[in-house]
């Protein structure tokens, strides 16, 4: 095990460093417009695009270029700067990172409360009426676009312009330790919003994991041991219905954890999603660079807890 | 000044984003040394703004509560370039220069005590500082002259990139000062500072003083900042040193800053009211969100162009929510040099055979602006001089819907007698693919193909358009429909100067796109540029309107309005020159 886990690690520094390069060679050297030129504004004159540019370290080669920007990550953990805004990209990962992991977790328990319950029920009365619109419900959410869920969701339900005032509205998110009350009121729309699609499709693949494994025979010897059905699907079935869901589980974790661009946007959310956003539109290629590699930190990470992970939730994996 | 990057979405009422070459502050254009004015009737636009007037019963005290889809790029002044920044800049640091928000035309003393002195030869500028003016804790001094030379020294300092000072400043000795001390600017006393200019440019030079580039920024505080690359005065904004009614209490990049009363700001030596006691401004929302969130709030104001649905709204069913204010002026440019536009009579065929009324329509019609007759906008103090809204009486300008008799007059005149043209050359036009890009590209096109032109679109991402086409000489491309300009201040010098004059053309980011070279067009702004009398100044840059006009460099689209959306009881006042909400004239009731 020790020895898998060392080895993991290890791909994951490696595939960070891919990462990295694929993502510097992107944007640096095929960009969609140079950088200094942006910076300087209307009708610069050459020398100044050309301060700029050694200003920003452009006029180096590109090997010289990714070699700073590793070379200032791994020894100060450095991102470099916006260019758009001059802010240290360190800095404002960090200062996001609390409102993602505040968004994507709250996310996380809202679709797992809705989508378990939801696919265990429409396994076990398979065809009933419950299950038909459980199963149709899902569809639904599953097709709806989470921008446009986020809008109607905001139009309907948001104190300030919804038609039916419940909820906070977009814009009044507040950090958990600044004020929990309010942290909590401005994230239940953006919760509902994201965890809907994600509830969906959890309950969609609960049940067809649980209806596979419910025709198993070691799944007849329980029931016919006598084990009551509570014993049976929570015991037995689920343990190994609920395996795929743990490796998705992990991977939607990392992604959102990188960003959920659509959801912090509409809801006016300062996560790394909305700085990826920012950074896209504006050309701003450390910001991309730093939530690119944030990202995939996240989904490596993800990846290997959930590697771990099954050793524990499937007796038949076993690590060497 | 930077455009705004939501404002193309929003120029157009029921079409979006469109693409703007460059941009500035619009306004209009002021005599040299802030004194007087000459008023343009001009073209005032299709729908007049509820909200521009200075006064309207605002009351001091209160919270203001901003929003926008926009963050902020720069708040040093010595980098602001950009709509939003000036909106905080202008707030909170007093360029010697300024304007009431109700008159772009008129340039009034900001931390200047008086209009500057302008030398004979038009080389020399002398401002008198106000005396008493000081600046916020933690330094409490008084402003002093050397604080403005400062400024101007890190103008040019390369970790702190100004985008207009090697344009507008020709200071001696400014050009390799790289941040250190410039010869051409001496401060004989504390009040006093004197520039001197490479070239007769005062009377331009004066005007470009209203630019954020020339605010008070003290050596003590700044110079170790500035040492740093990039400067730490722009990426930690709360610990600038401020001088203007308001201090940044907060910042947090691209999602809130929150400004204070400067308790050193003596509100005697300032034209500005500063009613607000508190200015919050969330930023990163979501434009649709945002729009409406302004609608149905009392005491929010909307700081970026909103989204065509909701601006529809608000001009149906709230129109007392709805300002508008004149932007800058978009056209079609024509490629001088390359073939077969180096040709001036196919130019004006071109020209006289568009529909300029589609051009309007497709950017949502009279919300949007009024059809252009020529290059200086309603804003200028020059269009008066420049014939108004009819223009100089071209021929080939004289129909906004196009006129294909005059347009083959101008072909034959071009040695194709059958009115059309039958030369193997084919026109690329080349435009942003985003709304309405396109569709001005298609009314381009259609007047072409009336004329025989073959003809081959481009639509391509904005930024593409200018590092890769419009804006690259070498990309020749003949057509670009999606040009814009607003000037950075209010002279017909930023009007016309660098989307129109050869010597501003540039390799690569050229604001020139139709690369016009016309050595008599080139003289003649560089002697406008050096005219100093209010009244000779107009009449010279009006002339030079009527050079540009006549060699036809573009099809002149439209002028441009801008509109913004207000909370229902907040009292907005709205910046003709900066087309935005104006924090220090705005009061939360």
């Amino acid at each position: 095990m020790g020895r898998y886990i060392i080895r993991r690690i290890l791909w994951v520094i490696l595939l960070l460093f891919v990462v990295s390069a694929v993502t510097f060679l992107i944007f640096y050297t095929l960009p969609s417009a140079d950088p200094a030129v942006l910076r300087a504004g209307k009708s610069p004159d050459p020398t100044l695009i050309a301060q700029i540019r050694h200003t920003l370290g452009l006029d180096k080669p590109v090997y010289v270029q990714y070699y700073r920007y590793m070379k200032g990550i791994i020894l100060h953990f450095d991102f470099g700067f916006s260019f758009q805004d001059s802010q240290p990209v360190r800095h404002e990962i960090f200062s996001r990172l609390p409102a993602t992991i505040s968004l994507t977790f709250g996310a996380v328990v809202v679709w797992l409360l809705i989508g378990l319950p939801v696919g265990i029920v429409s396994a076990i009365r398979r065809r009933s009426l419950a299950d038909r619109v459980s199963m149709g419900g899902a569809l639904l959410a599953i097709s709806a676009p989470v921008y446009w869920l986020g809008l109607v969701a905001l139009y309907l339900f948001a104190k300030d312009i919804g038609l039916i005032h419940i909820f906070d509205g977009a814009g009044t998110y507040t950090g958990l330790t600044a004020n929990p009350g309010r942290w909590f009121g401005s994230l239940i729309l953006p919760w509902l919003v994201l965890a809907a699609s994600f509830a969906a499709f959890y309950a969609r693949l609960l049940r067809a994991n649980l209806i596979d494994v419910m025709g198993e025979d070691y799944i007849r010897t329980a029931r016919a041991k006598g084990l009551p059905e509570r014993r049976v699907i929570g015991r037995h079935a689920m343990r190994s219905a609920i395996t795929p869901i743990v490796t998705v589980l992990g991977l939607d974790i990392g992604i959102l954890l990188g960003g959920a661009i659509l959801t912090e946007t509409v809801f006016n959310i300062p996560g790394i999603g909305r700085l990826a956003y920012e950074g896209i539109v504006n050309a701003d290629l450390p910001v991309i660079q730093g939530t690119v590699l944030f990202g995939a930190l996240f989904i490596v990470v993800a990846n290997f807890i959930v590697d771990i992970a099954y050793a524990f939730l499937d007796p038949r994996v076993r690590y060497s | 000044m930077r455009i705004p990057r939501a404002l193309p979405a929003a120029l157009a009422v029921g079409a979006t984003a469109l693409a703007v070459a460059a941009c500035g502050s619009g306004g209009g254009s002021s005599s040299s040394g802030g004194g007087s004015t000459s008023s343009s009737s001009g073209a005032a636009p299709a729908f007049s703004g509820a909200n521009i007037a200075v006064s309207q019963g605002q009351k001091k005290g209160g919270t203001l509560n901003l929003i926008s889809a926009e963050g902020w790029e720069h708040l040093d002044p010595g980098q602001s370039y950009f709509q939003i920044d000036y909106n905080v800049v202008y707030a909170t640091q007093r360029p010697l220069y300024g304007y009431m928000p109700d008159n772009g035309k008129k340039v009034v003393p900001d931390l200047a005590a008086g209009p500057p002195t302008i030398s004979k030869d038009a080389k020399t500028v002398t401002v008198k500082i106000r005396p008493n003016v000081k600046w916020s804790p933690p330094l409490n001094r008084t402003v002093t002259s050397d604080d403005v030379k400062y400024a101007f020294e890190r103008d040019f300092n390369p970790n702190v990139p100004n985008a207009y000072a090697s344009s507008y400043y020709p200071i001696v000795g400014a050009d390799k000062s790289k941040g250190g001390p410039i010869s051409g600017i001496s401060t004989p006393d504390k009040t006093t500072i004197v520039f001197h200019l490479k070239t007769a440019f005062g009377g331009t030079f004066a005007q470009s003083l209203t630019l954020p580039g020339s605010a008070a920024v003290p050596r003590q505080v700044a110079a170790s900042m500035d040492k740093k690359n990039p400067t730490a005065y722009d990426s930690t904004p709360t610990k600038q040193a401020f001088d203007g009614p308001y201090m940044i209490q907060s910042y947090n990049a691209g999602r809130s800053i929150t400004l204070v009363r400067n308790p050193n700001w003596n509100a005697s030596t300032d034209f500005r009211p500063a009613y607000a006691d508190k200015i919050v401004w969330k930023a990163g929302a979501d434009a649709n969100v945002a729009a409406r969130q302004t609608l149905a709030s009392p005491d929010l104001l909307m700081m970026d162009t909103p989204p065509a649905p909701t601006l529809k709204t608000a001009y149906q069913s709230k129109r007392k929510q709805l300002s508008v204010a004149p932007l800058g002026d978009y056209y079609a440019t024509l490629n001088t040099q390359t073939p077969p536009f180096n040709n001036v009579n196919l130019r004006r065929a071109a020209v006289a055979a568009a529909d300029r009324q589609a051009y309007l329509l497709a950017r949502g019609g009279k919300l949007v602006g009024v059809v252009a007759t020529h290059f200086l906008g309603p804003t200028d103090a020059a269009f008066s001089a420049a014939g108004g809204n009819n223009g100089f009486g071209f021929d080939f300008l004289k129909n906004p819907n196009g006129d294909m008799a005059v347009a083959t007059k101008y072909m034959k005149a071009a040695g194709y007698p059958s009115g059309k043209y039958t030369g193997k050359q084919s026109v690329l036009i080349v435009g942003s693919n985003a709304d309405p890009g396109p569709k001005e590209m298609q009314i381009v096109q259609a007047g072409l193909q009336k004329l025989g032109f073959k003809t081959q679109i481009k639509a391509v991402p904005q930024q593409t358009m200018y590092s890769k086409f419009c804006g690259y000489v070498k990309a020749k491309v003949q057509v670009c429909p999606t040009a814009g300009w607003i000037p950075d201040f209010s002279d017909a010098y930023a009007y016309l100067f660098v989307p129109f004059s050869g010597k501003a053309i540039i390799p690569v980011n050229n604001s020139n796109w139709a690369v016009l070279n016309d050595p008599k067009i080139n003289a003649a702004m560089d002697q406008a540029a050096a005219v100093t009398d209010p009244a000779a100044r107009i009449k010279a840059w009006a002339n030079v309107d009527k050079m540009i006009t006549s060699t036809a460099p573009a099809i002149p689209e439209i002028w441009a309005t801008n509109a913004l959306l207000k909370g229902t009881t907040v009292k907005g006042t709205l910046d003709t020159w900066n087309d935005d909400w104006d924090l220090s004239f705005s009061s939360p009731q």
